[in-house]
């Protein structure tokens, strides 16, 4: 299951859905905005995504990491538009039949993400801005 | 032919429009593309860190386009 939407979220029921009599692991990521990043004390980030080409490489990514890893269940839930620093920016969970699977498919799945899906950063600080791939 | 094109991040800022739609000549490469939008906004698009997509999937400039493709001009992905 693959959302990219504005609105915050609950983590239980995207969680749940994952589990059956035969997971015996769910593995989940939240990441969050932070600061500071490099040096810089940010206040608000702003995420834009080319939606379309976004939930299809999703789609892709998580086909490949169900047939790599052998996972059950995989839910992406990634955020966009204006979020404050502590806010949730995605979710990633996925459930499988031992753990050793599900770790490395939830790994897989956040640094492919973070390295294929078109979903760009813009950083806010007191003095500054600037878009991730600018410094 | 006719090529839908999307523009983000700082370079969408820079051009001023999220996206157009831009005549090109049959065989027109990405690259056709962006020297002829580069042009159009007065903008140095080459010194953009981007990547390209068509019908979204990654790209790369010597890409021939077709009518009625969607181009888009990207940064580097920085989601998660």
């Amino acid at each position: 299951m693959i959302i990219i939407q504005e609105e915050d979220f609950a983590f239980e029921p995207y969680v749940e859905r994952l589990r059956s009599e035969t997971t015996g692991a769910t593995v989940m990521f939240i990441g969050s905005v932070k600061t500071p990043v490099d040096g810089v004390d940010v206040e608000v980030l702003e995420l834009e995504a080319y939606r379309e080409m976004a939930q299809r490489q999703l789609e892709s990514l998580e086909a490949r990491a169900r047939e790599k890893f052998g996972l059950e269940g995989v839910v992406v839930v990634h955020r966009i538009g204006t979020l404050k620093v502590k806010e949730t920016i995605v979710l990633v969970a996925v459930s499988a039949y031992e753990r050793d699977r599900a770790f490395a498919g939830a790994r897989y799945i956040l640094e492919k993400l973070k390295s294929e899906v078109p979903i760009f950063k813009k950083e806010h600080a007191k003095d500054t801005t600037y878009w991730h791939g600018d410094r | 032919m006719e090529i839908f094109v999307r523009y983000f991040a700082r370079l969408r800022e820079q051009m001023g429009v999220s996206h157009e739609t831009v005549e090109l000549e049959e065989g027109a490469t990405v690259a056709t593309l962006v020297e002829m939008v580069s042009r159009r906004h007065d903008v140095d698009i080459e010194s953009f860190p981007l990547l390209f997509s068509v019908n979204c999937a990654y790209s790369d400039e010597s890409a021939i386009l077709s009518d009625g493709d969607e181009v888009g001009m990207l940064y580097p992905a920085s989601g998660g």
